[in-house]
């Protein structure tokens, strides 16, 4: 039988309106984060275009991209034109087509009018695309005071135009409104026609193939970073030279053109990264090709001038992918602020590094989460690169933190302890070791085993479990134990080292094996208890377990021989640190003021830097210069208290960092007011009398 | 001694990187898994050369005669690896290196059976493991059924193993093998692993052959139970 059920009525529809232009301006405000100059990110977006389209992956022949400014007062417009590549390719795809399948990576005018389709990876040892989700043509439309484009294209093949006839030139427009960015286009001679009107007879159609961005009436800011001011190079030159002197040395073409007078953009090399240095007090450092686990280091460049300051713009470590630059590593936190002024320098990564740096680069291209995993390696690398160099070179020492005597170190433990136990209460930090007993107090005793085997294992620094190459337990054995009342039994014993993932046994067989009677009521005290080293040849990295499993050998109460009675285990970690349990490996109280004058960090109270045991753990340091802890409170526990309090921002801001939302809601994350809410309302929890009075326990 | 590890990510590039004993790789480490490496590569170029020349690769995917195509692989393969005198844990790592330099005999990276259990079930493992046995015992069984031996864990002692080469050859009468076998294998775990918890290596072969033939004893009926208990399942509910 058929049923209807009621439903809604189809007529009833309506989109869901966005405000486009307000997502825009959020998507700007990203920009602006990272660079105040427009022009910068124009530059940047616009060449990234064009070098994406070259039709010469590897070499780049013929490549050339012109940035000009046409400031007549007719039709004010700045034109980022390229040759040597494809032009806007493919289709233009209808709204239905977009809905049943992506772009693919030749439906470049498709790509170009819409967002957020990613791009597919680009063809093997060719050097990923740069750009990935064409956010940047927003960027295009953010100089122009009409927030408005048009661009032009010529193909190679000519396609099918929309009269039905073959053409190879088409212009398209955006504009952007309030909730919606319409694109419209037109072909062949019409599109000629189009052209000469909308820039009212300024500009004529693209002569060749490739693709041309007509940005109409450019912002005031814009228009200034290309003029030159007393003779100095323009802005707008400086910012190509700084973002694109890897591609530039290596031949490729970028003219700026200010109402006709060209100029092509000089190679920055020779004066920022010599060769050689121009003093005997300069020291220039290179290494290639360095073996990461992941990929290779290119080229790592480091160059310290002490006899001048180096413009801001080129300070610290200019991190490369495909030829552009994406930021600068400060040295800062590696250094000290003492050395900053005076090195700059930059780093190439090999395809499969770039891969990883591309997953921690910010959407903008400006930025490197350098707290993302993917980039764990990269920047341990790094920073021991530029120490290394600094230590040979320039005669640096890694400084030594204040000097803490053992009563406050265990403080810190203990504050650093219970600050984890409450945090990992709210579900934030990773497992492994807990001191809770909580859980334990609530399970009922378990009976003693009738005959039971226990494990004595001898770590060789007692307290950590972690063994490296070539170092031995001192002591193994294990000792069994008979319960029973009255029956002697006869065991079997075997000491095994197994790896943890897989249960193999190393060695090929057990370290030792033996068979004993156990007298009733009784144990057989120590058995064994020998030294085992870890050997290199057997053992890779990682966790592994030492186990002692107890057998019958003669049959006993409905068992046979054979059948195991007990197991006992203890884990131990080779060559890398177990994980500890919490978000929090350390608390280090720090002078800020070692900070240069120009670093943000300086005044604040405390931040956070990824730990060296784990991945997913943190180390805060705090600034003993600050007021607030200067003007702490001289009780015992006022300390621990307040650093319990900055633990407790510094968790909020990594949980929404890591995007693990345990104490702040993914949703309440989105939403600025929110999402500081949520967070004094977690702050304000978690400083309870319940949570403090934990700290008046340690 | 370091590896060169192949592994292939979903857009389909290859990425590549190094095991390796300590935190940071030395360029000599690197040079000597670059020249392990080659030496894999000649010796899957060669032993894919020899078994097509004998016609092996032929068998690929014929269910049955694939067995020998393993077997001839897992020969090689041994003798190869035996003189890189490497740890058992360095030996699960060569699957990578040998399966991206394999062409015809290449799983598809991501694959369960390259890489599942990190390599200590790897249909290359398995290959390795046959070859410790004299041929005409291996082909006692299929691919498929090695493969159920070598996943189940009292197979390791190999007394079992003898066991079921032996029970195959004297009392297999022919008809629906897969089915008999698998009735072999389940009373088998049931009896070691899932009633009692057996350790085998202090059963003696005494009590290991009276245990296993209780458990051939107990297979009809273990099979038969089971194979009535899916068969009532299908049998639709009579309508009243």
């Amino acid at each position: 039988m058929e049923i209807n059920l009621t439903d809604f009525n189809p007529a009833h529809d309506q989109e869901m309106v966005i405000n486009l232009k307000q997502n825009i301006d959020q998507l700007i405000d990203g920009y602006e984060s990272h660079e105040p100059h427009i022009s910068h990110w124009l530059q940047k977006d616009g060449i990234q275009n064009c070098w994406d389209a070259r039709k010469d992956r590897t070499n780049a022949k013929g490549w050339m991209c012109e940035i000009a400014l046409n400031s007549n007062k007719k039709f004010p417009a700045i034109t980022i034109t390229d040759s040597g590549t494809w032009g806007l390719t493919g289709d233009r795809f209808t709204q239905d087509e977009l809905m049943s399948r992506d772009p693919g990576p030749d439906e470049r005018w498709t790509r170009f009018e819409n967002l957020n389709f990613v791009n597919s990876p680009a063809p093997k040892s060719t050097g990923d695309y740069l750009g990935s989700r064409g956010r940047g043509k927003f960027v295009l439309s953010a100089a122009s005071e009409n927030n408005e484009i048009y661009y032009d294209t010529v193909l190679d093949k000519p396609f099918w135009g929309i009269n039905g006839t073959q053409v190879y030139y088409r212009i398209g427009k955006r504009k952007l409104e309030k909730t919606r960015a319409p694109n419209s286009y037109e072909d062949g001679e019409l599109a000629k026609q189009v052209l000469r009107d909308k820039t009212k007879g300024t500009m004529k159609p693209l002569s060749h193939t490739g693709t041309r961005i007509i940005i109409p009436k450019p912002k005031k800011e814009v228009i200034d970073d290309f003029i030159n001011r007393k003779g100095h190079t323009p802005d707008i030159a400086k910012f190509i030279a700084e973002t694109w002197w890897e591609i530039i040395d290596s031949g490729a073409k970028i003219i700026l053109n200010k109402d006709g007078i060209k100029q092509q953009i000089p190679r920055l090399s020779p004066h920022i990264y010599p060769d050689k240095p121009f003093s005997t007090e300069q020291k220039i450092f290179t290494q290639s090709n360095i073996q990461c686990k992941t990929g290779k280091i290119l080229k790592f460049y480091i160059n310290f001038d002490p006899s001048k300051e180096i413009p801001v713009r080129y300070r610290g470590i200019a991190i490369q992918r495909g030829g552009m630059n994406i930021c600068r590593k400060s040295i800062v936190g590696i250094l000290g602020s003492q050395y900053e002024p005076h090195i700059t320098g930059y780093v190439k990564f090999d395809d499969s590094l770039e891969g990883e740096l591309k997953k921690a680069e910010g959407v903008e291209h400006y930025s490197i989460n350098w707290r993302h995993k993917s980039v764990d390696e990269i920047d341990s690398v790094l920073n021991k690169l530029v120490k290394d160099f600094a230590k040979n070179d320039l005669g640096w020492t890694e400084p030594t933190l204040p000097r803490v005597t053992p009563a406050q170190r265990r403080q810190t433990e203990n504050t650093v302890r219970t600050a984890n136990e409450i945090l990992k209460s709210a579900g934030f930090g990773i497992g492994g070791k807990t001191s809770s007993t909580k859980t334990k107090k609530h399970r009922p005793p378990i009976p003693p085993k009738d005959i039971s085997v226990t494990l004595n294992a001898e770590f060789p620094k007692p307290g950590s479990e972690r063994i490296n190459f070539g170092e031995s337990f001192p002591k193994i054995g294990a000792m069994i134990e008979n319960n029973l009342k009255s029956s002697d039994v006869k065991v079997g014993l075997r000491i095994m080292v197994l790896s943890y993932e897989r249960d193999t046994v190393i060695y090929g067989k057990p370290i030792h094996v033996e068979e004993i009677l156990v007298k009733r009521k009784s144990h057989t005290g120590d058995l064994y208890m020998k030294p085992l080293k870890i050997e290199n040849r057997l053992f890779t990295p990682g966790r592994y377990k030492i186990v002692a499993d107890i057998a019958l050998l003669e049959s006993y109460g409905g068992k046979l021989p054979g059948e195991k009675l007990d197991e006992a285990s203890i884990s131990f970690w080779v060559e890398t640190d177990p994980p500890e349990g919490g978000l929090f490996e350390d608390f280090i109280a720090t002078e800020f003021s070692r900070f240069p004058v120009s670093d943000p960090k300086r005044d604040l109270r405390s931040y956070v830097e990824e730990g060296k045991r784990h991945k997913d753990t943190y180390i805060m340091y705090y600034n003993t210069d600050h007021y607030d802890f200067l003007h702490m409170g001289s009780g015992k526990k006022d300390k621990s208290k307040y650093e319990y309090r900055l633990c407790l921002a510094e968790a909020c801001l990594i949980d929404i960092d890591v995007e693990s939302y345990n104490l702040i809601k993914k949703e309440d994350a989105k939403d600025p007011y929110q999402c500081a809410v949520k967070m004094k309302s977690v702050i304000d929890k978690m400083t309870g009398k319940e949570f403090m009075e934990k700290f008046d326990a340690n | 001694m370091p590896i060169k590890i192949y592994s292939k990510k979903k857009d389909g590039t290859i990425t590549v990187h190094y095991t390796s004993k300590g935190s940071v790789i030395t360029p000599k480490e690197t040079a000597k898994a670059d020249e392990i490496d080659k030496k894999i590569k000649k010796a899957m170029r060669e032993i894919e050369d020899r078994a097509k020349k004998k016609g092996l690769l032929d068998l690929l995917g014929k269910k049955g005669k694939v067995i020998q195509l393993y077997y001839f692989v897992g020969l090689e393969l041994k003798k190869f690896i035996d003189s890189l005198n490497l740890s058992e844990d360095e030996i699960l790592q060569l699957w990578s290196p040998i399966n991206h330099h394999a062409e015809k005999l290449s799983l598809d990276q991501g694959t369960s059976r390259l890489i599942r259990d990190k390599g200590y079930r790897s249909t290359w493992r398995y290959c390795y493991l046959l070859a410790q046995r004299q041929e005409k015992d291996v082909l006692e069984y299929d691919w498929t059924q090695w493969v159920d031996i070598f996943d189940s864990k009292i197979c390791e002692d190999k007394r079992v193993v003898d066991w079921l080469i032996r029970i195959k050859r004297d009392r297999f009468k022919g008809g629906g093998m897969q089915d008999w076998f698998r009735d072999v294998m389940r009373s088998v775990r049931k009896e070691f692993t899932v009633g009692r918890k057996m350790v085998t290596h202090w059963m003696t072969d005494e009590d290991m052959e009276k245990l296993l033939e209780s458990c051939y004893d107990k297979k009809d009926a273990c099979g038969k139970k089971i194979r009535t208990r899916n068969k009532s399942k299908k049998q639709p509910k009579p309508s009243k």
